[in-house]
């Protein structure tokens, strides 16, 4: 062979071969799809250094921005969440005014210092980040900075941010943060803002608002103790340790728009698997070895939450769902979601028939769909995220656990899912309308009722006019659509309304935009006879005897919603009355042989908006076992408590 | 010694039993009294609802709590009812307190005649000791106070969870048993003022303090052992409750009150316990006890038969 033929030889036996090599080991992915799940418009590549003794971090982050918005973009906003945790924050600032009590501890500072902005190809912007409060002005805010390029993105380029900063961690007061040697590293990069409806979306963090950003990936670098056990979003792609007593490990993300880790080195790791429609996916727990016993706990609602999305409203497509379970005292980074990770919360002594861990772990995984996928703007429209996922909460925990028995099951007492939250819900019915921005409630007891408990019932109630079956359907379709978006509350109540093939604006502008209040009542019913003015009427007969029957129904609220009312009768008839709520009141009246025995309003129970669920019905005939009930066990308690304050004699 | 003082103690008490059931009645009747605007308000809200019986088979506790949170009818409104009943059997256990350790005290079934007069002898006695007893007892508040807080600092913040959970229990145990102590002291104060008729409380305490401490193995016991009793009858009690079905409301009351019935035997005989200790080793500087009426007697306001019996 000759030299020029020996060459060429050479160099495609090593392409080959270079090739084969690629072949044999696939590019990590963490989605268990071969192609983006979403627009990209972002990608997050962190290098960072964990100080687990001072609780800092110091990285590099290197972001890629796809301008995808169709016209030049010069000006970017970002989040710095972590510098909330100030005194003089607006965050802050809203917790003392919600609660007086709160006293701020300097253990709770945190902070996110940009060391150096720089945009690649262009230089340093470091001089050129303005701090900017758009919601209330408070100039001592410092969660969201500005920086204006010297020249705009075209549409369709893309910008690289190169960001050095450097992050103390606040001991945990509201989700992120340390306790002992746990960390729960959230909201710890600067995130830049979304473009949404044609502008920055880019808020501050407030007391009850939560958080919004961009899809896109996310490669990121933990180098902390070798000793810590570290659980990220997305999937591990490496972990190499160092002599130094440092390890490095190395997370990949996709088709997510936040980034959340922890690291603890007491974590005991338990892993599992369920089988979805779209393939396996990974289920990893870090639990703290004190909560060994609910661990199964925690695994069974996992994997039956998984279940019924995946049925109900469509697959989960990420290759792992991690669970961390926080340590006693750092309750506050517990019963959180972040894209393919959650927290859960449990204690020691949870009984079996409390069923907290299991309703925190389905709801917060629930949010992977409501929030992971189905990215909604929390700061405008909170309840898209809490109050669907509540909902949704509901149907599970009740396939999961019982109708009544869903919330608790202990020493006789029971509680299911839909009491809960029209227990959250009543107390403040009329506070606000779901429709608010999250951090503009009347306080935060207003903010956790409407946004949670009032979405619930509003969507149960919902279900009543279009369905059980139409609703889920509504959901998956909703779902479907929307995954990997931001749609607006607009968007998931047309979307209903197409779904039914129903008008339920005269709905929606009661229960979402307004705050109208429903409270039916049975006002009373009479069975008399019609000769009730004779002197001495003839002794009446059962089954012979005219009676005149009534019954009054009164519209006690002001929100306006078709109900059903069942009369039922001694003689075993019963006769259901479709009303449609909208005068102030209905009487309905019965000439029979026969005297009526109770009338109920929506005797399916399906109105679970109606705030007073004792005035529905009404029986003739006094029952007067429930009072009792209550007396006996009250005059032991006063007894008892007389006892106890007579050992002082 | 001691179980012949808790034997003698508890025949005391039977011999005596028209005080229990005369105490447990007041007790009742009171714990009734404190509720019955509330069980009015339940009467309107439940008597004609299909919704109530959500709270008769079975206990809805969601259910309960929208009841609750009806205007006039949440727990805010029971509780002045409740409080202020609480305070008038209180006051006339202070009363009757007196009169109770004087029939213990008598070979005799002591008479109304003389149940009341001895009560009232005692009366403010016994509430110079119940102010003292209180100020005896605020450092133990304070100590038990720490003691909470700093429980809940090592639950939050200590390595080990379950840390601030056992100090709990050690403390509560240590607080109980000083609080025992305490009470037993005072305790024989009261048996003390009552055997010997001393009129200064300050004397009747000092006394009292060198006799339980000095004879504390002795009398302790007939503190303790009525104190477990009640506790162990109380989770008895409870766990038979817990069987039984939710809409058995008259067993369910039944039991409760054999509970209620229970704890105030059990301070009955913790009463008639440390009066008969006290008879038997204290013998010489005791009063007579009060003797039977006798026919014929000319004792104003005594009758043979006609007095009803304590």
């Amino acid at each position: 062979m000759d030299r020029a033929r020996r060459w060429w030889f050479l160099i495609i036996s090593v392409l080959a071969g270079a090739t084969v090599m690629c072949a044999a080991q696939p590019m990590p992915s963490a989605t268990l799809s071969d192609k983006p799940l979403s627009q990209r418009w972002l990608d997050y590549n962190i290098d960072a250094r964990v100080d687990a003794q001072k609780h800092t971090l110091d990285a590099t982050e290197v972001l890629t921005w796809h301008n995808f918005t169709g016209k030049p973009q010069d000006t970017f906003p970002f989040h710095l969440y972590l510098n909330a945790f100030q005194p003089k924050s607006t965050f802050i600032r809203e917790t003392h005014l919600y609660d007086p009590e709160f006293e701020w501890k300097q253990k709770n500072y945190g902070a996110a210092e940009v060391k150096s902005l720089e945009v690649v190809g262009v230089g340093d912007l470091t001089s050129q980040m303005r701090f900017i409060s758009p919601d209330d002005g408070n100039s001592d805010d410092h969660t969201v900075f500005q920086v204006k390029l010297p020249k705009p993105v075209p549409a369709g380029g893309q910008v690289q941010f190169k960001i050095v900063f450097h992050d103390q961690l606040p001991e945990v007061l509201a989700r992120t943060g340390y306790k002992r040697d746990f960390i729960m590293g959230a909201q710890w990069f600067p995130k830049v803002g979304v473009w949404w409806q044609g502008a920055w979306n880019c808020h501050q963090f407030h007391r009850t608002t939560e958080f919004f950003a961009e899809f896109g990936t996310f490669q990121v670098k933990l180098t902390l103790p070798q000793n810590e056990v570290v659980g990220a979003s997305g999937v591990e792609v490496s972990s190499a340790n160092h002599p130094d007593g440092t390890k490095t490990v190395s997370f990949l993300g996709e088709d997510i728009h936040d980034f959340a880790w922890t690291a603890e080195p007491e974590y005991r790791v338990i892993t599992d698997t369920f089988q979805g429609s779209m393939g396996a996916v990974k289920i990893r727990m870090l639990v703290q070895p004190g909560h060994m016993s609910s661990a199964p706990r925690y695994l069974h609602a996992v994997k039956g939450t998984l279940d019924r999305f995946d049925k109900w409203y469509g697959p989960y497509p990420y290759k792992q769902i991690t669970l961390v379970d926080p340590p006693h005292g750092a309750l506050q980074a517990g019963g959180m979601e972040y894209p393919t990770l959650f927290t859960a919360d449990t204690t020691w002594w949870c009984p079996k028939g409390l069923l907290f861990p299991e309703f925190v772990t389905e709801h917060e995984f629930g949010h992977q769909y409501w929030y992971g996928m189905v990215a909604t703007n929390e700061f405008e429209n909170a309840w898209m995220d809490e109050g669907i996922n509540s909902y949704t909460e509901v149907k599970i925990m009740d396939s999961l656990y019982g109708k009544d028995t869903s919330i608790l099951n202990l020493l006789g007492a029971h509680m299911g899912e839909h009491s809960f939250q029209h227990i959250e819900y009543v107390p403040v019915a009329d506070d606000d309308p779901m429709s608010r921005f999250g951090w503009q409630y009347m306080n935060g007891n207003s903010y956790g009722g409407i946004t949670y408990g009032k979405t619930a019932t509003v969507l149960l109630t919902l279900e009543k006019v279009i369905g059980e079956q139409t609703m889920q359907r509504a959901l998956h379709t909703y779902f479907m659509r929307y995954r990997f978006t931001h749609p607006t509350q607009e968007d998931f109540l047309k979307t209903v309304e197409e779904v039914s093939g129903k008008d339920l604006r005269w709905y929606y502008d009661q229960a979402v935009y307004g705050t109208q209040v429903m409270d039916y009542e049975i006002l009373g019913v009479r069975a008399e006879r019609p000769d009730w003015y004779k002197e001495n009427p003839s002794k009446p007969k059962k089954g012979e005897t005219v009676y005149r029957n009534t019954v009054l129904v009164h519209r006690k609220g002001d929100f306006i919603f078709p109900l059903d009312v069942q009369i039922k009768f001694d003689n075993g008839e019963t006769t259901t009355e479709h009303w449609d709520g909208r005068d102030r009141w209905v009487r309905y009246q019965y000439d029979k042989k026969a005297r009526i025995v109770s009338a109920e309003l929506d005797p399916e129970h399906q109105a679970w908006l109606d705030k007073n669920f004792f005035n529905n019905s009404y029986i003739r005939q006094s029952n007067q076992a429930p009072h009792h009930k209550l007396a006996a066990y009250w005059t032991v308690i006063s007894q008892f408590c007389a006892q106890l304050l007579a050992w002082l004699v | 010694m001691e179980k012949g003082f808790l034997s003698d103690g508890s025949s005391r008490v039977w011999r005596h039993q028209r005080i229990l059931w005369w105490l447990f009645v007041v007790n009742l009747v009171l714990g009734h009294l404190s509720i019955f605007a509330m069980v009015t308000r339940w009467a309107g809200v439940l008597d004609h609802s299909l919704s109530a019986d959500q709270l008769y088979h079975g206990f809805n506790l969601g259910r309960y709590i929208e009841l609750a949170m009806q205007p006039g009818i949440g727990f805010g409104t029971a509780s002045p009812g409740i409080a202020a009943f609480a305070i008038i059997f209180f006051v006339f256990m202070l009363f009757v307190t007196g009169g109770i350790l004087e029939a213990y005290r008598s070979p005799y079934k002591i008479s109304t005649a003389d149940f009341f007069p001895a009560s009232g002898a005692c009366f403010w006695r016994f509430v110079c000791l119940l102010i003292m007893f209180v100020i005896v007892l605020i450092p133990v508040a304070i100590a038990a106070n720490a003691i909470k807080d700093w429980s809940g600092d090592l639950s939050t913040n200590a390595a080990p969870e379950k840390l601030g959970f056992w100090v709990d229990v050690a403390g509560a145990i240590v607080i109980w048993f000083i609080a025992m102590c305490l009470r037993l002291w005072f305790d024989v104060a009261q048996v003390h003022a009552v055997a010997t008729g001393e009129r200064a409380m300050r004397r009747a305490i000092r006394r009292a303090f060198r006799l339980t401490f000095g004879n504390f193995a002795a009398l302790f016991p007939l503190y303790l052992v009525p104190s477990l009793m009640s506790l162990i009858g109380m989770a008895v009690i409870l766990l038979i409750w817990t069987k039984v079905p939710a809409a058995s409301v008259g067993i369910s009351f039944v039991l409760l009150e054999i509970w209620m019935l229970l704890w105030l035997g059990t301070r009955l005989w913790q009463r008639a316990g440390e009066t008969a200790w006290y008879q038997h080793t204290q013998v010489p500087a005791e009063m007579p006890a009060v003797p039977p009426v006798v026919a014929g007697d000319a004792t104003p306001g005594l009758a043979v038969g006609s007095q009803p019996g304590i």
